[in-house]
């Protein structure tokens, strides 16, 4: 999504998951663990770019080939620790990276819980 | 460790490749975008946001998503989860729709803008489960409402209300069962209501219940193809409409009406569209109304005409009579009723009525059978209102009670015509004054198959009667087997009549009023307490013997000699009563005295003056033919 501000400024945040919402005054955008936050007043127009807008082709935010760009992205994700809980809602313990979760559970379906809050549903089966 | 990944991967990957849609949610109603088709999203001056031609208040905005979803241009999901519904907006319709959510209560408002030259025809599709929502439509246009899975039930109103007078598409979506009814009170004419044309469609399964008035209700027509309601009940009609019901497949059950099972009325009485002609038809599928109980109600009733082309009617009605106060006149039940014809020409309808006064079939104009089978069975008595007191069972003499104070239960009854021309009809009329096919003008039978059994006449016509051809088979128990208040014309076909014991007749024609008896052809046998008898060799050119000869169920009685060798296979339910339990000296065709039936016979090829065999199980006797019988008058006429 680019986001073209009143001065002309652009800002852009991934388009896969994203949500926006306005609080006080501000346009939040949260994609995966990124977040933008923008003043709404500043904010002149919104597009979706790369391959969901026909009006604007060009490069996407993601990768081209998804598929890898997911393992990609989260196994050297950085984004901080890792909480895993069962789909019963059990906490299973903290990890430093999906990679180490996913050696060291069972198989099974997780809830994987980032640092920054989003969830993702993971189906480890070795 | 590769198989760790490839799991993960597909996990986060398909939300990644599958985001199709843009979200605008504001409350609970969902504007969802085509991503490739959002274009550039205008922001004015922080207090709204313009996504193509749709301009919201960022105060209303609860987010934007990005999702994977999708939906169909021109569509609107409305999705009922308990006390909430949640209702999501093709992005291409956001200028056209404007949507109200109060808990599960969901009212569409629908832009007069829509039209084919801007966004075209809008489906809704309802879907989920609440026991406190409902549906509101308003429009101006024609739209499609398909129901996919849904249980509504309101606690205020009508299930589903359509507020547009255009033509609306209701349709059950293909294996969905859905489930509707209103609330227990209020003002609402039905727990599905339609200002316009409904079009009831779809191959799902759909199930009413009217808990305050009716359960399916349009301001103008309904057309129903391929679906499968079922009414469960309703406090008045299963269905009511306007202008005209047509049918032309699938199958309607309407059970427990608290009134008419279905009910047509024009929709203006003075001025009139072509199609509002008030009007039942049925082409195929089929229907079937029962337990049907209130007085004097129908299970189909039209100001106009019942056409039946195929399909199939099975309709039963226990309701009692009623008497009008204002009208000062008693009210039947019936299984079908129209204010105009009733003309069917296939299909096959089963028909059945219990209470007083209670008929298969009354129509105010005529009575036209093509085609088809038609069964019909009444046990109730004869409805009368006498001495201030509604009597459904009454057993007293009627003769000088006003018609509008008494109503006799009748396998068919017509105020027109009764046409006839091809077809089975089997009519059984078991309750005191039970009458099987009676016409307040002109009877014609052209050709099918009658069957009669009745209390009263099995056939009766107030003026003329004709047949020309056909196989009737007639018996009354209680009076005449086919009862002419006018001339009876017999050209052809195969008829035995048979009445009661005298005074009744097989054969009686209103000869005290100077009406005649002709036969032109035609095999006949009527036999009873008397007979009619042509009187007037100038017309009636088919000869006819009246031979002393006993008669039992079931036998043979044989006519020969000359060219003539006929044989006649008498029913097997033929009752004493119809074989002379108390013959009168001097009948026309008669017997003379004794236990013996009047018989009569005429066969093509009866030479007057002739001498013929007659032979009845093992009685033979003879005959002398003739054309005209001098004595014939001597019985009482009457209907």
């Amino acid at each position: 999504m680019l986001f073209t501000l009143t001065d002309g400024v652009q800002k852009s945040i991934p388009s896969d998951n994203l949500e926006i919402i306005f609080v006080d005054g501000n346009m939040v955008a949260t994609s995966g663990s990124t977040v933008l936050s923008l003043p709404v007043t500043s904010i002149a127009t919104m597009e979706l770019t790369g391959d969901y807008n026909s009006n604007n082709p060009g490069e996407n935010e993601g990768n081209e080939n998804p598929d890898e760009a997911g393992i990609d992205s989260i196994g050297n994700t950085g984004i901080g620790k890792i909480d895993v809980i069962s789909i019963a809602g059990n906490e299973y313990g903290r990890y430093e990276s999906v990679t180490e979760a996913m050696e060291t559970l069972q198989d099974g379906i997780y809830i994987f819980r980032f640092s920054d809050g989003s969830t993702i549903k993971i189906v480890v089966k070795k | 460790m590769k198989r760790i990944f490839l799991y993960l991967a597909i996990t986060l990957s398909a939300p990644l490749a599958g985001a199709t849609s843009l979200d605008v949610k504001t409350g609970n109603v969902i504007y969802r975008y085509a991503a490739n088709n959002v274009g550039v999203v205008d922001f004015s001056g922080g207090e709204s946001l313009t996504i193509r031609a749709t301009t919201y208040k960022i105060e209303d905005i609860g987010s934007i998503k990005v999702v994977e979803e999708d939906i169909d241009d021109n569509t609107v999901e409305v999705v009922y989860s308990g006390p909430i519904a949640t209702v999501i907006v093709a992005g291409n319709l956001a200028e056209y729709i404007d949507a109200e959510i109060s808990g599960a209560n969901v009212i569409i408002n629908q832009s007069t803008e829509v039209s084919d030259n801007t966004c075209g025809e809008i489906t809704y599709i309802l879907s989920g489960e609440s026991s406190d929502g409902s549906f509101t439509q308003i429009g101006s246009y024609k739209s499609t409402i398909e129901l996919n899975g849904l249980t509504l039930t309101s606690l205020s109103g009508a299930a589903i209300d359509i507020q547009n007078s255009k033509r609306v598409k209701l349709s059950s979506k293909i294996n969905t069962v859905n489930t509707l009814a209103d609330a227990t009170s209020g003002s609402q004419k039905a727990a599905v209501y339609c200002k316009g044309h409904l079009e009831m469609q779809g191959k799902g399964t759909l199930n009413v219940t009217g808990n305050t008035a009716h359960a399916i209700s349009a301001k103008e027509y309904i057309e129903f193809k391929n679906c499968s309601v079922n009414i469960l009940g309703s406090v008045k009609d299963g269905i009511n409409c306007n202008q005209y019901f047509t049918m032309t497949s699938g199958n309607l059950v309407i059970s427990n009406p608290g009134d008419d099972g279905i009910q047509v009325s024009y929709k203006d009485d003075v001025d009139r569209e072509t199609e509002d002609t008030g009007t039942f038809t049925l082409e195929d599928g089929s229907i079937t109304i029962d337990k049907i109980t209130a007085a004097s109600a129908k299970g189909i009733k039209t100001d106009n005409d019942v056409i039946i082309k195929g399909g199939r009617i099975t309709a039963s009605t226990s309701a009692p009579g009623s008497w009008d106060s204002s009208k000062l006149k008693t009210k039947a039940s019936a299984c079908i009723g129209a204010d105009g014809n009733v003309e069917i020409s296939g299909g096959s309808l089963n028909l059945s009525a219990s209470g007083g006064g209670g008929k298969g079939i009354t129509c105010d104009g005529n009575f036209i059978y093509d085609q088809g089978t038609l069964t019909i069975t009444t046990s109730g008595g004869v409805l009368a209102y006498v001495n201030n007191s509604l009597n459904q069972n009454y057993t007293g003499n009627t003769d000088r009670l006003n018609s509008d104070y008494k109503s006799s239960p009748k396998g068919i009854k017509a105020d027109g015509d009764v046409k006839i021309s091809g077809g089975e009809i089997s009519i059984v009329t078991s309750g005191n004054g039970g009458e099987g096919i009676e016409s307040k003008a002109v009877v014609t039978i052209d050709g099918g198959n009658i069957k009669v059994r009745a209390k009263d006449d099995a056939i009766n016509s107030s003026s003329t009667m004709y047949i020309n051809d056909g196989i009737i088979d007639v018996i009354s128990t209680g009076n005449d087997g086919l009862d002419s208040n006018g001339d009876m014309w017999i050209a052809g076909g195969l008829v035995m009549a048979f009445g009661g014991s005298s005074p009744e007749c097989g054969i009686d024609v209103n000869e005290e009023e100077r009406y005649q008896l002709y036969f032109t052809g035609g095999y006949i046998l009527g036999a009873g307490g008397g007979n009619s008898t042509p009187s007037d060799s100038s017309k009636s050119t088919q000869a006819f013997v009246t031979p002393s000869v006993s008669l039992s169920a079931g036998s043979q009685v044989t006519i020969s000699g000359g060219s003539v060798d006929y044989t006649f296979n008498l029913p097997s339910d033929l009752t004493s009563v119809n074989l002379g339990g108390s013959g009168q000296p001097g009948r026309p065709g008669g017997m003379g005295s004794g236990n013996s039936s009047s018989l009569l016979i005429s066969v093509p090829g009866l030479v007057s003056g002739s001498s013929y065999t007659v032979k009845s199980g093992s009685t033979t006797v003879s005959a002398t033919a003739k054309t005209a019988d001098s004595s014939s008058g001597g019985r009482p006429g009457g209907r």
